[in-house]
């Protein structure tokens, strides 16, 4: 509520960065280096969005089995440029869930999604991805999106830009059938918790 | 004083036992509220920085996933929830970076929040708890959340102080009403015995007794008491009594100083009434011997004057004239002699030397004893002497003292009498057990005065100038005599007409005791009477007479009252031992000893001749001054044939030498 009294319009993502680019970057520029990482560019989307995913894998429960060994790493898999694997790749780097390292696989929109644990479809890649996407629905996956609302199924986690900040939405339903279940801790700071739609 | 001792006392132990109770409580009390009061807070403290500390987690849980994903406004809104709850004054959240992304902002009046983010954990500063704590999720460090909680521990800390304040005043009220109700349980027995205490001390009434109301210690404290009261009350009257039987002790002290005092009074008044008679005594002799001395002399004056006229040739007298001379002489040298006899035998009584030999007399005989010495004094006068026809009394007396008081009276009744007159005896028994003799006369009787001096030596009343010899000692020694045989003597008399003398003597118990005559004292009187009788000298021829005797006028007085008998051969010797020697050679037929002679005395040259069986059977006659009636006794007894006593009587002296010679003759002739 006070977020949509806080940000009355709904403008368009890009018009609105290049609107506050010039800004930001003289902001940036009069900043300290780590208090520029912290804003949201266009330059940075993706290097936040890859923290968050990073960081949901401490949220979620697989069911048991996912993993050989107590110390088997997380995989996340990601269907989406390579910058953004990079990204990814980066925000894992060093990262550990529960004693779990953190292990990113690039997949092709065709590619299986066995033995991966977090699925992060990017939008450019999401119309390919769809097979994969539903394939992964019905495993233990957590599935993270970026889709515009009515640009397609979503995960059942799907970033949106919301003002100028990266937000998410959360559908721990559609974990339910894989036994995957979703903390409400990760709830609590969820845009919003999509309900059960039938 | 004694008002004010019974409240202050009262209060102090109550005073003390309510302190005692009061500060028991009060103490209990405090210390009690202290310790949970002290727990409490402790515990409070503990719970709220508990609490902080957890709300501090609690919140910084809720607020890590806002932080991950860095929502400001959903730690916003973690926060607004906090400001629900009264406790939590302020909050913040801070970002991995130290920038505030949430804030609770607290009051105006109150601190603001801290602009960067402390240390782990709580603190108390201003009165609040200040907590931060840091948010940490997989090992990374998010943020820091911070809360500012209420710290009303000195508030509570002030309630409780009120709280205290209220449970120690019901406190001491309750102990304050314990108090009293104890007060009664133990204080009022002990005062019971304190104010029975008090009565006894100031009533000093040793009666009273304390209650005795408990068997505790305090029933012991009043039995102690009480038998500590027992004890006093005995004692003091033990002592009561003590100083009673003092105060007896001392009156009869008292008492008997008195009568001390009052004898050793009396004894001085018969001390000074003893020495007065011993003046008068004294002064008596003193007269005594005066008088003695002129009594002495006045037949002396006449024996000398006599004499000096018969021995003088420029008188020249008749054979008539010179008889007058010489018997003036004779009778004067009697009255002399009868006066040293009398004033011995008075000198003997007042010595106490004189002693008697009571026994029963019969009157009768020595009334016959007495007529025979009398009639011969009363006849030439033409006085007749009327005895009573029979006395039968029987006295209790000596003998011859009796005749010696009979014959002073009847002489002096003779003597004092006129002629033709007439004296009569009477005998009676006035009172039973006295008998009395009465001399009556018919003289010129005596007057009142005279009668006062009467039995005073040398008073002669009156006859001083009178023909009529006496002695005025005569009485005196009768009154003694008297007297020592246990007698009364006395006198009745009527001027110009006469006087009765009588005399009382106690009755012999036996009247038919017999009453023998002594025959000494009748030989005595034979031997002196003999001479009167005049018996002719028996033959005497060669008879030879010794006489012993140191003083030569005797010896010439003996020479010659024996010259007159031609055919007696006199020797004479002047003392003892050669009269022995004298006898031994001659053996005379008749000895006359002197007794006090220088040598032998005239005892012992006595014992020394009936020794000697050549002298033994002479006759030995004593011729000697001692005229003591024991002496003469003595005398006798030792063995002399006679006893003599000078002066000797011519005639005496005579009668002796011829009894002896007939003695020694028939001896001899034997």
């Amino acid at each position: 509520m006070k977020r949509s009294a806080r940000l009355p319009s709904r403008l368009p993502l890009r018009s609105r960065l290049r609107l506050l680019c010039p800004a930001v970057l003289l902001l940036a520029a009069l900043l300290p280096p780590h208090v520029v990482h912290a804003q949201r560019t266009g330059v940075t989307e993706y290097a936040i969005k890859a923290a968050f995913v990073c960081k949901f894998a401490g949220y979620v429960e697989w069911p048991a089995g996912s993993f050989e060994q107590p110390d088997s790493p997380i995989v996340i898999g990601v269907v989406g440029e390579p910058e953004v694997a990079d990204q990814v790749a980066n925000a894992a780097r060093g990262q550990a869930i529960d004693a779990r390292p953190l292990a990113v696989r690039r997949l092709r929109p065709g590619d299986p999604v066995d033995g991966v644990h977090v699925l992060f479809v990017t939008r450019a890649r999401a119309p390919q991805a769809q097979a994969a996407l539903a394939a992964a629905q019905r495993q233990p996956v957590l599935t993270v999106t970026e889709q515009e609302d009515g640009d397609g199924p979503a995960g059942i986690v799907n970033f949106v830009v919301v003002g100028n900040k990266v937000r998410f939405d959360v559908a721990p339903h559609l974990g339910e059938p894989a036994e995957l279940r979703i903390s409400s801790r990760m709830l609590s700071v969820a845009r919003r918790v999509v309900p059960r739609t039938s | 004083m004694k008002a004010g001792v019974k409240p202050m006392f009262r209060g102090s132990l109550q005073r003390k036992l309510l302190g005692v109770m009061l500060a028991t409580a009060f103490v209990t009390v405090l210390v009690a509220l202290g310790a949970m009061i002290g727990h409490d807070l402790r515990e409070s403290h503990r719970g709220w920085v508990e609490e902080i500390a957890a709300q501090a987690e609690l919140l910084g849980r809720t607020t890590a996933p806002a932080l991950t994903f860095d929502d400001a406004a959903v730690a916003q809104e973690n926060l607004t929830l906090l400001s629900r709850q009264q406790r939590i004054r302020a909050a913040a959240i801070y970002d991995a970076r130290g920038t505030m992304v949430a804030r609770l902002r607290p009051a105006a009046a109150e601190p603001p929040l801290p602009a960067l983010p402390g240390a782990d954990g709580v603190q108390v500063d201003g009165g609040y708890l200040h907590a931060f704590r840091r948010v940490v999720d997989q090992n990374q460090i998010l943020g820091t959340v911070y809360l500012r909680g209420e710290y009303a521990l000195y508030e509570r800390m002030g309630r409780y102080a009120g709280i205290g304040a209220v449970v120690i005043a019901i406190a001491m009220l309750a102990a304050l009403g314990v108090s009293f109700w104890l007060q009664r349980l133990v204080t009022r027995p002990v005062l019971d015995i304190a104010a029975t205490a008090r009565h006894v001390m100031e009533r000093q009434d040793y009666t009273r007794r304390a209650g005795k109301t408990s068997d505790d210690e305090v029933g012991v404290l009043a039995d102690a008491f009480n038998d500590m009261l027992s004890e006093i009350e005995r004692r003091t009257r033990a002592l009561e009594a003590a100083s009673q039987e003092q105060e007896r002790l001392n009156a009869e002290l008292e008492r008997r100083v008195q009568e001390r005092t009052a004898q050793l009074e009396q004894s001085n008044q018969e001390l000074s009434v003893a020495t007065r008679a011993a003046e008068q005594a004294s002064r008596a002799k003193s007269e005594f011997l005066s008088s003695m001395s002129h009594e002495l002399r006045t037949p002396l004056n006449a024996i000398i004057g006599f004499g000096q006229l018969l021995a003088s040739d420029r008188f020249p007298a008749d054979e008539q004239q010179r008889r007058m001379f010489v018997d003036h002489i004779v009778k004067s040298g009697r009255h002399l002699l009868a006066l040293i006899n009398e004033v011995l035998n008075l000198a003997q009584i007042e010595a106490g030397r004189l002693t008697l030999s009571l026994e029963p007399v019969a009157l009768q005989d020595v009334l016959d004893d007495s007529r025979a010495m009398v009639d011969p004094l009363a006849a030439p006068r033409g006085i007749r002497v009327l005895f009573p026809e029979r006395c039968t009394y029987v006295v209790t007396a000596d003998r011859t003292r009796l005749k010696q008081v009979l014959l002073n009276l009847l002489s002096n009744a003779v003597k004092y009498n006129r002629d033709q007159g007439a004296v009569v005896i009477d005998c009676t028994l006035p009172t039973p057990g006295r008998v009395r003799v009465s001399v009556q006369d018919t003289g010129r009787g005596l007057t009142p005065r005279q009668i006062e001096s009467l039995f005073q030596p040398f008073n002669r009343l009156g006859q001083e100038a009178g023909e009529q010899e006496g002695t005025g000692v005569g009485l005196v020694v009768t009154k003694h005599l008297v007297e020592m045989m246990d007698g009364r003597i006395g006198v009745q008399s009527t001027p110009g007409a006469g006087s009765v003398f009588w005399v009382d003597l106690p009755q012999a118990d036996g009247a038919a005791a017999s009453a023998p005559l002594p025959l000494a004292s009748s030989a005595e009187h034979k031997a002196l009477d003999l001479p009167a009788a005049s018996q002719p000298p028996q033959d005497a021829e060669g008879a030879t007479v010794l006489c012993v005797e140191d003083n030569p006028a005797n010896l010439a007085f003996v020479r010659s009252a024996l010259g007159h008998r031609p055919h007696l051969r006199l020797l004479t010797a002047t003392d003892g031992r050669t009269g022995v020697e004298l006898a031994r050679a001659h053996r005379p037929q008749v000895i006359l000893m002197d007794n006090n002679m220088p040598g032998l005395t005239g005892r012992e040259a006595l014992a020394v001749l009936m020794d000697d069986p050549v002298t033994s059977g002479i006759p030995v006659i004593a011729l000697t001054a001692n005229a003591m009636p024991k002496a003469v006794d003595d005398g006798l007894a030792a063995g002399f044939f006679r006893y003599l006593t000078k002066p000797i009587d011519v005639d005496a002296l005579i009668g002796a030498v011829d009894e002896a010679l007939r003695e020694s003759r028939g001896r001899g002739n034997g």
